[in-house]
């Protein structure tokens, strides 16, 4: 909190940093610290006021989908992402890994100066240097061969980087998506003519995936999300959504049946749905019930338009995609639910994991010259068996473009680091016809960056006599101005919608580039040894290991088995009870090509005969560390692994992959089996999952789509015994609320008009009006967690899983220990209750219902009584308010929520000199200036973004007008990619939130405390098959 | 002040309850100046039990100042268990604390002789338990250099304690209690505080017990007062007894909490507390009596009675748990009925089941007249009943905040080697204050001994001299040196 | 037989007695003591109330505000819209003092001299001279801070000026101090007061010194009190919210 800065040669960012300290705040100090200095700008920047924030629209490049994103910054940095309204694209909404570019902006690990590694030692050298030492190394490698291995992106970069690699005789550049379905590419180019035609689920009168999770980051996972949602917020007439697949996703627990089929014999139950093969086979082959295989396939045949979608992880992944494509033909799909015309065009020019590979041979057989790799990172996703780092090494010249210090890039000998895309100009091809910008929201982080990939390609080439004319241009940035359709005028309008219509020409470009020879080598279903099929994915979160180093993916559970910092080994309950497998128990999981030993989760959503282990984890390092410290990170120092965060956190399952693609050169996931064994050592999961039953105490209410129609049934509102039921008026109702806001509280109120609260009369915008609330759809709910990384982003949340933020003396330290010891700071989390199956059988189907649980800001809150000093207390705004600086740290209040929401500093994981400090520099320029960050021996708790509340109300102040409805909203509900949350004024009826308060599906949890919560839950719909039983409330 | 005694007749034992209790062995006042004055002073054996008083206390210190330096973190707390060890033994000393007023208090207005030679002790016990105790609230704080948000004191932030808060009727009620009983200890120390100055030879001791007598002369003026003040003091502290505890208990029953929100929790906790003070009095005395040689002035009559008094209240805290089962049984509400099952069949089962044969089964064995006569067992009991109160109060506490309201929070909790050392850290606390006591106040009301035993006049005529020198053995003579 | 038997001998020495009744009152005394050290400590009646740093540059407000009349909100102009007041950057300063150099004439400011703080501050903005802009060694002049809350209090300037509250209120006659101090303690009991018992428009002209007039037009020159909406005629209290999430968030 000090705000010691030196006296002479301060630079603007210094004084940022000033201002940001002075306003991210520790609860803990006292009022008469020292002061300190307040160093002023030199010059101020236009357009920005101290204290204000200004918004750039700019693009995500967290994944290939390239959403927009609009980015906050505060006196010069970026604090805060969410999506950009106005984008055709994810229409303001940004998923949790979007959402965390931030930390990749400011991550402690980025790589700072270019790097040249001398006989094993790396060295930092300057920006002109490393242009100079490229430009000569080109010299060296022309005629060569050259190979350029960039992150897919679409737009013009890949244009301007073929036309540089072509200048030195290079063939075009690798644009890889290693986690992107190459099958379902070739399938939809073959089918429909293009790569990814829109999806519309919201037309569609049945869904049916073939492990096509669409929901954990197959295609473009926001907006398809978002119109899921919509589709199943029809509530009438809404789709019926069946997953066909061996283990079941988030997406797969979001559908109302699932088809637990063997591993690769999805073929045979997509050729029977088409019409291709018989019932009886596939019946046979996948291990289903024939009649129920025979009711889907009638229930397609009745339901029209159809729309399935395949994404199985086998070889056969090509084969299956075509059949699926048949039963969208014959399901009358192509048109209503599948929409070639508005083609995405995000995943165009994608090159497959079959022609990386072929790359790879050409290194190993000495026949590349010189080598660039830049976003991506091969070492650490491609199969062992493959030998990279052999064949790479057999490059004479390696440079990396990449920020973090990961795998491959320590395989290198020169690093330029890149900017990050929050601080560069770019952008994409998001769908046909439209142009996403991407500008910087800020200066760089570290100015020894001179500028980006593209820039520094251009300083090489003007040190290249043929090429320097070509190049005349400075930077990127005017190179881009120039491509830009209408120049730098309608740029400058298009740039604060962050959106325009025309193209760039990138695509087309990478369309058109030659295809680079491919190594596709298919392996037949269930190679190798073993009893199990081992099942491998993306995770949803880190995808194939690029997340692995924000500490807020780290801690943020994965949506389907509520485990953070840390591998696991999904298992069937009935299996493990056969094998004497506990939960936390450590197993080898041995292939041909190897063992990986992680710990057991037995889950009811995985095959009986296979195993399922999420890609992401296990970035390690062969090189030695230097002795590191985490509370003082010294800047020249790199921490190869990718980082503190991600280094030695679980395993990489692709150690123990055999090198195998499908007929469409995608990497095929699920091709081996593999034998498991206990180790004999079992550990605490870290994990934030209690109990994942309800014990039918009714958190997570549903009911069937068919009682919306009818009147209510008795059991849909279910009485737990002693309640006393209310008829719903939010929280104003309660004594507390009444008391606190005076008659008006009371609904009773004769003289509503006249005010007799606490505030004063003249005050126009008399807190006493309002009554903040909140509605949660768990209808629309998928479990994604967007919003919980939203609140960790608005309201400065320390991630506590670090494997140092432990205690000093005689502490156990690993990843993940504070999660194991429950001590997870998430004000907003995804509880994941199933229902069904109770004795854990495979064969019986079960339910899923993701419960959105956070502070419910009681009218009667029974943590509001205990705190002996105030701390916690109801405003007349009908908040429940916690006073960091009053609490004491007595925890009463948390051992008096029947919700479990309130959560506490057990260490100074805020205090920058304490050894836990959650934000090491510059993690901590990411701080909402806003909200202050939380001492030791604190409870927090959501705040219903108090701090929006007051910035809204401030302005409306300083505009003299009062709240316009649903002028502002909270973190989560703003982020949330369904639109299940909506936040607002249930006093006032003009509030969207006042409204769906007294829809038909709104309950409370544990009504029957009277705590009169001001969050009002939406029951889940299902739609049941035909003749199935209505689900418990 | 305790009734005058009263001849018997041979071989019955006197009605301990009443009044009517003897020490025969105790012949004059020379003789208690001279024994009950003997255990004061220091000894090689009492330098050793002290200094590992003192390490004890310090380990519990530093503990807290790490933890203090470090963040709560570094105990074994998991959410949801936000109350552990810490809370269980604060609750765990203030139970201690209570039987000392009990006997010196409420028996005394019952006129039950058998207190005489152990309220002295017990009333010391109870100062320092309670210190002991209020130790506790500022040491589980999150920030403890706060703790003065708890005292309603003016201040420029114009805030108050929020006195809908059980834990601020904490404060005043251990505030109130440790005023009272420690003003109870001392004025009853008073009159032999003024013996001890007058026999002291060191003038710097004799100077600190002219201070502490308050220039006591032992006139009849003077006793007038004293015993309407002690009767008095004993009656303003009887209610405390009661309420003390009871507020404690609002802790818990104010609470929502599945297994704490229950309406039977005050009588529940006072039982429950006067039996474990009564164990706590027995693991000091039993040990004390026989350092001291004093087993002819706390007598097997005395201990026989207490024995008594701790089955009556080891019964009454017993039916308490049967209320409880019965109650959530009862009640239908599933929270309460998980919970409870949870309690006796869950995580924390070992627990409970220690708790019910340490507090019900064991002091069972009470029935026999044998045992309760006999000071080993009841030493070794009431080392149980110790241990069994403390996790009553853990059952209490851990597993209802394991096993709450919402599924998916549901915990467990591992303690610390801080949560053990901070545990530690009180014992040596209490007994090293306990220790510095007893070698420097007199561990018996003297003043009191000396109306009980047979007036010297009764010998002094008839020049029946000599037998006080030789000692006369009495029939019903017990626990007398022969 | 001896004394302790019959301890009545002690009757032939009251005054010795008295005496020792009066040691008695010793410790006693003692624990008074100690509860008014306590009391004190923790009354929070400690707070950098009047503190007046040394600035690296003398800054003049009497001159600039008092004597030419500038408004407040042209340095700190921010402070009507933003948490934040805004200190002025450098360039602000030399916006004008690139044409008001070292070198005073004589004018109603005083008479002819050398100003040392001009000379400073050219230093600062490394201004070769009169005309001259900045330098390329520029650096901003590090003022050491005066007024500062604890940072878990947020504390909107824009709110308090939009509501009227003039910026002496808080400030004290900045335009009549040679070196700026800390005019109000700033403590928590200091803020909800002027909440809870209100605040008129007029109290804060008369803070601010410019009572003697209380025209709108006036208002307007007021330093800070041009953006006031508010009706000033009235003396009526304008109350505020005080409850702690207003601030503490």
């Amino acid at each position: 909190m000090t705000q010691d800065t030196t006296t002479s040669g301060v630079k603007r960012r210094e004084f940022l940093k000033v201002l940001g300290a002075s306003s991210a705040a520790i609860a803990a100090v006292g009022c008469s610290e020292p002061t300190g200095k307040l160093i002023p700008y030199l010059v101020s920047p236009d357009e920005t006021v101290p204290g204000v924030s200004t918004y750039y629209a700019t693009t995500c490049r967290e994944c290939s989908a390239a959403c927009g994103m609009i980015a906050e910054t505060r006196d010069g940095r970026a604090i805060k992402l969410e999506g950009n309204p106005e984008h055709p694209l994810n229409h303001g909404a940004l998923c949790a890994r979007g959402q965390s570019a931030l930390q990749g902006l400011y991550n402690p690990d980025r790589l700072r100066v270019p790097m040249v590694n001398e006989g094993g030692t790396w060295k930092p050298i300057t920006w002109d240097d490393a242009v100079a030492r490229l430009a000569q190394a080109l010299g060296g490698a022309r005629g060569k061969g050259g190979v350029f291995i960039n992150q897919h992106e679409s737009g013009s970069f890949p244009r301007f980087l073929d036309g540089w690699l072509a200048g030195y005789g290079f063939e075009p550049h690798l644009s890889v998506d290693f986690e992107a379905d190459s099958a379902a590419i070739e399938a939809n180019r073959r089918t429909y003519g293009v790569a990814w035609p829109a999806l519309s689920f919201s037309d569609a009168k049945l869904i049916i995936s073939f492990g096509a999770d669409f929901l954990d980051g197959w295609g473009a996972s926001v907006p398809q999300q978002l119109d899921f949602a919509d589709a199943r917020a029809k509530l009438d007439g809404a789709p019926r959504f069946v997953y066909v697949g061996p283990r079941r996703s988030l997406t797969g627990l979001n559908a109302d049946e699932w088809i637990a089929c063997k591993p690769g014999s999805e073929l045979a139950i997509a050729n029977a749905f088409a019409g291709k093969g018989s019932i009886q086979q596939a019946a046979t082959e996948s291990g289903v019930d024939a009649a129920q295989l025979q009711r889907i396939a009638s229930e397609i045949g009745a339901s029209k338009p159809v729309l399935a979608l395949s994404g199985v992880g086998g070889a056969d992944a090509l084969e299956v995609a075509l059949a699926v494509a048949a039963i969208n033909q014959a399901g009358g799909a192509v048109g209503a639910t599948i929409k070639p015309a508005q083609a995405i065009t995000s995943f165009d020019g994608m090159t497959t994991t079959a022609e990386l590979l072929g790359q790879v041979e050409r290194m190993r057989a000495g026949q590349v010259g010189i080598a660039f790799v830049r976003g991506t990172d091969p070492a650490h996703y491609l199969p062992r068996a493959i030998k990279f780092a052999e064949a790479f090494a057999k490059v004479p010249v390696r440079v990396s473009f990449s920020s973090y210090p990961d795998e491959t890039t320590e395989l290198c000998n020169l690093v330029i680091p890149d900017l990050h895309a929050l601080e560069s100009w770019g952008d994409a091809a998001p769908i046909r016809g439209t142009i996403s910008l991407q500008q910087p929201a800020m200066d760089p982080v570290y100015p020894t960056i001179k500028g980006g990939t593209a820039d520094f390609l251009i300083a090489v080439a003007k040190k290249d006599a043929a090429l320097a004319s070509r190049y005349s241009v400075d930077s990127y940035r005017t190179w881009l101005i120039a491509a830009f359709p209408g120049g730098a005028p309608a740029l400058a309008t298009a740039l604060p919608h962050g959106i325009a219509n025309g193209s760039m020409g990138g695509a087309a470009a990478a369309a058109a580039r030659p295809a680079a020879p491919a190594t596709i080598t298919v392996q037949p279903k269930g190679t190798g040894e073993g009893d199990f099929f081992l099942i491998t994915y993306p995770s949803p979160l880190l995808g194939a290991g690029r997340g692995a180093n924000k500490p807020w993916l780290q801690e943020l559970p994965d949506p389907v088995t509520k485990i953070c910092w840390s591998s696991w080994v999904e298992i069937h309950p009935e299996t493990a009870e056969r094998l004497g497998i506990d939960r936390g128990d450590f197993l080898d999981v041995k292939t041909s090509n190897g063992t990986i030993r992680a710990p057991a989760f037995p889950y009811l959503g995985v095959h009986k005969d296979a195993i399922a282990i999420p890609s992401g984890q296990g970035h390690r390092s062969q090189a030695k560390l230097a002795p590191f410290e985490p509370k003082h990170h010294d800047a020249s120092q790199v921490q190869w692994g990718y980082g503190r965060y991600a280094r030695d956190v679980g395993v990489n399952v692709f150690d123990v992959l055999p090198a195998s693609t499908n007929a469409a050169g995608g990497f095929a996931w699920t091709v081996t089996k593999a034998s498991i064994s206990k180790t004999g050592d079992n550990r605490i999961l870290p994990s934030t999952e209690g109990s994942a039953r309800q014990h039918g105490r009714g958190i997570a209410q549903a009911m069937n789509a068919s009682d919306l129609t009818n009147p209510p049934r008795p059991e849909e509102k279910e009485v737990l015994p002693g309640d006393a039921s209310h008829e719903f008026l939010p929280g104003l109702r309660s004594p507390v609320a009444a008391d606190a806001q005076g008659e008006l509280g009371a609904p009773t109120a004769q003289d509503q008009g006249t005010h007799k609260g606490l505030y004063d009369p003249n005050d126009p915008r008399g807190m006493t009006r309002r009554r903040w609330a909140m509605t949660i759809d768990l209808a629309r709910c998928t479990g994604c967690s967007a919003c919980v990384t939203a609140c960790y982003a608005e309201n400065n949340i320390p991630t506590v899983g670090a494997y140092w933020q432990v205690a000093s003396i005689w502490a156990e330290s690993r990843p993940g220990l504070n999660i194991e010891r429950g001590r997870e700071m998430n004000w907003i989390r995804l509880e994941r209750y199933f229902e069904g199956n109770l004795d854990g059988k495979f064969g019986v189907d079960f339910e899923t219902r993701f419960v959105p649980m956070l502070c419910q800001h009681c009218g009667n809150a029974p943590c509001e009584p205990v705190c002996p000093v105030y701390a916690t207390y109801h405003s007349p705004d009908g908040l429940n308010v916690q006073v960091y600086n009053r609490c004491v740290g007595t925890r009463y209040c948390s051992n008096n929520c029947p919700y479990k929401v309130r959560y506490f500093n057990w260490f100074g994981y805020g205090e920058a000199d304490r050894k836990q400090y959650a934000f090491p520099e510059p993690l901590n320029w990411q701080l909402n200036p806003d909200v202050t960050v939380r001492g030791k021996g604190v409870m927090e708790k959501c705040s219903f973004c108090v701090q929006r509340i007051r910035e809204a109300e401030n302005r409306a102040a300083l505009e003299h007008r009062d709240l316009v409805p649903n002028e502002f909203t909270t973190a989560c509900a703003q982020a949330c990619p369904s639109r299940a949350i909506t936040w607002g004024d249930a006093a006032d009826p003009n509030w969207t939130v006042a409204q769906l308060a007294h829809d038909r599906r709104a309950y409370h949890v544990f009504e029957e405390l009277n705590t009169y919560t001001a969050v009002v839950y939406l029951k889940k719909v299902n739609h049941p098959a035909a003749g199935a039983p209505a689900p418990r409330a | 002040m305790a009734a005058t005694a009263t001849p018997l007749r041979d071989g019955e034992r006197p009605n301990i309850a009443s009044a009517a209790v003897r020490f025969p062995a105790v012949r004059d006042y020379d003789q208690v100046d001279r024994e009950i004055g003997g255990t004061l002073g220091p000894s090689l054996g009492w330098f050793a039990a002290l200094g590992i008083a003192i390490l004890c206390m310090l380990v519990g210190a530093s503990a807290w100042v790490y933890q203090i330096r470090e963040g709560l973190g570094v105990a074994g707390f998991q959410p949801p268990v936000m109350w552990a060890v810490y809370i269980t033994t604060f609750v765990f000393w203030v139970g201690i604390g209570h039987a000392g007023t009990l006997i010196s208090a409420i028996l005394y207005l019952f006129r039950a002789g058998f207190r005489t030679s152990i309220y002295r002790v017990s009333e010391a016990m109870t100062v320092f338990a309670v210190m002991t105790a209020g130790l506790f609230p500022i040491l589980h704080l999150g920030r403890p250099w706060k703790f003065f948000y708890l005292i309603p004191y003016p201040n420029w932030r114009l805030i108050w304690p929020n006195p809908k808060s059980p834990l601020v009727w904490d404060v005043f009620a251990i505030l109130t209690y440790l005023t009272i009983s420690s003003t109870f200890l001392y004025v009853g120390l008073i009159p032999d505080i003024a013996i001890l100055r007058d026999r002291e030879k060191n003038p710097i001791r004799k100077a600190i017990y002219a201070q502490l007598a308050l220039g006591w002369r032992n006139s009849d003026r003077e006793w007038r007062h004293f015993t309407r003040a002690y009767l008095f003091l004993a009656a303003f502290a009887t209610p405390l007894v009661l309420s003390v505890h009871s507020v404690v208990s609002f802790d818990f029953a104010m609470a929502l909490t599945p297994g704490w929100h229950a309406t039977i929790f005050p009588p529940y906790f006072v039982a429950g507390a006067i039996f474990s003070g009564i164990g706590m009095v027995f693991t000091i005395v039993i040990p004390l009596r026989k350092f001291f040689h004093l087993e002819h002035y706390i007598t097997l009559n005395d201990l026989d009675a207490a024995a008594k008094l701790c089955l009556f209240t080891s019964t009454v805290v017993g039916l308490a748990y049967v209320t409880e089962f019965q109650i959530a049984w009862m009640s239908g509400n599933r929270f309460e009925i998980d919970y409870f099952w949870n309690r006796v069949f869950g995580q924390w089962a070992w627990a409970a089941w220690i708790m019910l044969i340490c507090n019900c089964v064991l002091p069972l064995s009470l029935w026999s007249q044998k045992l309760r006569r006999n000071p080993t067992w009841l030493f070794m009991l009431s080392l149980t009943i110790n241990l069994g109160m403390w996790f009553e109060r853990f059952v209490i506490i851990v597993p209802s905040l394991a096993h709450e309201f919402e599924p998916w929070q549901w915990g467990t909790y591992r303690p610390t080697f801080i949560d053990y050392s901070i545990l530690l850290g009180s014992f040596g606390w209490f007994f090293m204050w306990f220790l510095l006591f007893i070698r420097q106040l007199p561990v018996m009301a003297m003043s009191e001994i000396k109306e009980i035993i047979p007036p010297r006049m009764r010998f002094a005529h008839a020049g029946l001299e000599h037998d006080l020198t030789e000692g006369t053995v009495y029939p019903d003579d017990t626990g007398a040196p022969h | 037989m001896n004394k302790f038997t019959n301890s009545r001998s002690f009757d032939s020495h009251p005054i010795a007695m008295t005496k020792r009744r009066q040691w008695t009152a010793i410790p006693g005394l003692l624990a008074l003591a100690i509860g008014a050290v306590m009391l004190s400590a923790y009354s929070g009646a400690s707070s950098s109330q009047h503190g007046s740093p040394v600035q690296p540059i003398a800054f003049p407000h009497t001159v600039h505000v008092q004597k030419l009349g500038m408004n407040c909100l042209y340095c700190h102009n921010a402070a009507n819209k933003s948490m934040d007041p805004g200190l002025p950057a450098v360039s602000t300063c030399i916006g004008c003092h690139n044409m008001i150099g070292p070198q005073r004439p004589a004018s109603d400011l005083g008479p002819a001299r050398t100003s040392a703080e001009i000379q400073k501050l050219y230093k600062f903005a490394d201004v070769a001279g009169m005309g001259a802009g900045m330098g390329a060694n520029a650096k901003p002049i590090p003022w050491v801070r005066i007024h500062k809350l604890p940072e878990y209090v947020h504390f909107p300037h824009t709110r308090h000026i939009n509501a009227g509250v003039t910026c002496q209120t808080c400030h004290g006659q900045i335009q009549k101090m040679d070196r700026v101090y800390q005019y109000a303690t700033l403590n928590m009991g200091w803020c909800v007061s002027c909440h809870v018992n209100g605040y008129s428009p007029k109290e804060g002209l008369e803070a601010a010194g410019y009572a003697d007039q209380p025209t709108s037009a006036t208002l307007a020159a007021a330093p800070g009190g041009s953006a006031a909406p508010v009706a000033l005629a009235t003396g009526e209290r304008k109350k505020a919210r005080y409850d702690c999430a207003n601030c503490h968030y």
